[in-house]
């Protein structure tokens, strides 16, 4: 079985989506059980390329495949997950903020959140600080993402965490920020709890956040 | 004896020290990429009331002037969408404009034509590009269509999905892109027929870590064509400019052996992208045109920071030529009023140009 798992890591970085749903049904019928499929295939795929996506050995269109690749197995896995109760790493609500169209960047932030098992409900782009507090009164996340690749709506990043504060929920959640532009001196500065420079790291900030150890 | 400031920008671009440096300032982007509809007032109306009166915008002369092409955009100016003629549709009421349906929907070209040139290059759209060039007499003028080889991929396509083909599509992506490459040959040898000094390329082959596609898929894709369009350029006289965002540091040999003359924006944040560093490694083999931050000290700097950045740029980037003094983009609205003005005034400074 460990042999299922491993393949289905392989098959998940090579963007293979057809592979990663077969091998994900395989080794279910071969007795894993939904998270050990998750943490086993999956999350050990995505990080391997989340990694090598850092380290310049792979590029953004490979990490959109692989993440593609990947939703092909976690569509089957997730309506099981939940009958087994099995709760995710976290829950993130991430949006690209106001004004601002820019949506690979954020995009790919998702996947690898995501191929770190947490579940990611995205607001899309030109977000709100509204929007963003309505989501984290209706989702209840432990996390919020904020991407912003212009100098022009990094402001909107402020404005986000001063409605979330005047609506009474800033304290319920741990924000992070991102996108070209912005640095940890400005993460730093708009009170926001961490920042990440790509997706990978981002992955491994979000569960440091959320108090689930670091990468490796 | 004075230059003008076209024969400034063909001194640099030969790598010759000249007077002063030639510079570009420009305050809005492009028809539909501007945000002051959203963000308040544009920058440069703010410099009207800073100094009391728009006198000061006729003392800056940009040495490059650009002339588009502008039916191969997309008119902003009616309606909230518009098919462009390629037939991908664009949301444009909102500021910018953006993609909301790709024309080619599956990774197939079946049943897909690309714009007839006759019915854009008309005898009427010659006339008034002729006389818009005259205008710009002493200038360097260059001549540009928008989206570029890889930036028309992905808007007949989507951005995401081009993203994917390049790397799990690659056949289809490959035909695409020779298509694409034919058709833009086709323009290149259209304006090549004008009298202009140069073609300006505008493709984002960087992000802020690097090459988007990856320097290895960047030179098995887009550097052939682009050396072609390139020869096309000098066999006709002229030089070859490029606009490109990002990081391209890692292809930046490559690009220099295909010969573009001019690499514009330079953005210095950017990974690998320390203009002082470029100019160090490839500044005889290439002329460097930007390169003040526009993510970093315009908007978020000091006034006399600017003023010194913009001393060091003149200083080392003109050393020895290959050069041409600008933000890295137009000026964002953002930009606090006293930083805009640090700009002006320290480029028109630096050519010598006494200010009110
Ligand atoms: C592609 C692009 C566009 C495309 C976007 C298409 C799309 N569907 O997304 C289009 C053409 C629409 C566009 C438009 C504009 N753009 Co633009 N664009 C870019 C470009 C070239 C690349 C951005 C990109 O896709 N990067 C790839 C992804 C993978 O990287 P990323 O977004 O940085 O994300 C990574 C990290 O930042 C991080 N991250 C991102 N989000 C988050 C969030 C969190 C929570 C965390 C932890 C991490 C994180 O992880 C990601 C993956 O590793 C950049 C150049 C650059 N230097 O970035 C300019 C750039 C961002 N654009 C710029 C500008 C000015 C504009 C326009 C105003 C005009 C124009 N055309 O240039 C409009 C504005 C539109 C708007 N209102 O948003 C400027 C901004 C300058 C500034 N002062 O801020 C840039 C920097 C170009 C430059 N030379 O200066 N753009």
């Amino acid at each position: 079985m460990a042999d299922v798992l491993s393949q289905l890591a392989v098959r998940l970085y090579a963007g293979d989506a057809k592979a990663v749903a077969q091998l994900t049904l395989a080794a279910l019928d071969g007795g894993l059980a939904p998270s050990e499929v998750l943490d086993g295939g999956l999350v050990t795929g995505m990080d391997r390329i989340g990694v090598d996506f850092r380290n310049g050995v792979v590029f953004v269109p490979e990490v959109l495949v692989a993440a593609r690749a990947m939703h092909a197995g976690l569509d089957i896995l997730r309506p099981l997950l939940a009958q087994a109760d099995v709760a995710p790493t976290g829950k993130v609500v991430l949006g690209t903020v106001v004004g601002d169209l820019h949506d690979i960047g954020k995009k790919l932030v998702g996947m690898m959140l995501e191929g770190a098992g947490f579940n990611v409900v995205d607001l899309g782009i030109d977000t709100p600080p509204e929007r963003f507090v309505e989501a984290v009164k209706n989702e209840n996340p432990d996390l919020v993402g904020m991407s912003a690749l212009l100098t022009t709506t990094m402001p909107g990043m402020k404005r986000t965490i001063d409605a979330l504060a005047r609506a009474g929920v800033r304290g319920s959640v741990k924000i992070m920020v991102g996108g070209a532009p912005v640095t940890q001196g400005f993460a730093e500065k708009i009170g926001a709890d961490g920042y990440a420079p790509d997706a990978a790291a981002a992955a491994e900030l979000a569960r440091s956040l959320v108090g689930k150890g670091g990468w490796r | 004896m004075r230059l003008t400031p076209r024969e400034r920008v063909i001194a640099q671009i030969r790598h010759q020290e000249t007077d002063y440096l030639p510079y570009t300032i420009r305050f809005r982007g492009d028809e539909g990429e501007q945000l002051d509809d959203c963000y308040g007032t544009d920058v440069a109306d703010r410099l009207d009331a800073y100094y009391g009166s728009p006198a000061w915008q006729a003392l800056v002369d940009n040495a490059i002037q650009r002339v588009l092409v502008p039916k191969l955009g997309v008119d902003a100016s009616c309606g909230s969408f518009y098919t462009d003629l390629y037939g991908s549709t664009w949301r444009v009421d909102l500021r910018p404009y953006q993609l909301v349906e790709p024309a080619i929907k599956t990774p197939s070209l079946a049943g897909f034509t690309f714009p007839e040139l006759d019915s854009v290059f008309t005898a009427d759209w010659k006339e008034e590009t002729l006389q818009a060039i005259d205008q710009q007499r002493d200038h360097f003028v260059v001549i540009g269509f928008g989206f570029g080889l890889w930036e028309r991929t992905w808007t007949l396509r989507g951005f995401e999905a081009a993203l994917m083909d390049t790397a799990a599509e690659p056949d289809f992506f490959e035909e695409l892109i020779e298509r694409v490459a034919h058709h833009q040959t086709g323009i290149v040898e259209r304006l090549l027929e004008l009298p202009v000094d140069g073609i300006m390329f505008s493709d984002d082959w960087g992000y802020q870590r690097g090459v988007l596609l990856g320097p290895e898929r960047w030179r098995r894709v887009l550097k052939p064509r682009f050396a072609q369009m390139y020869a096309l350029v000098h066999e006709a006289g002229k030089y070859a400019l490029s606009h490109c965002c990002g990081s391209v540091a890692d292809i930046m040999p490559d690009i220099i052996e295909i010969g573009l003359d001019v690499l514009e924006s330079v953005q210095p944040e950017a990974e690998k992208m320390d203009p002082y560093e470029l100019k160090r490694r490839f500044g005889s083999q290439i002329t460097f045109w930007g390169g003040l931050g526009s993510q970093s000290i315009i908007p978020f700097g000091r006034p006399d920071e600017i003023r010194a950045e913009v001393s060091r740029l003149c200083r080392e980037m003109g050393k020895g030529g290959g050069y041409v003094l600008s933000p890295a983009k137009p000026l964002q609205p953002e930009t606090p009023t006293e930083n805009a003005a640090a700009v002006v005034e320290s480029f028109l400074q630096q050519a010598g140009v006494a200010f009110p």
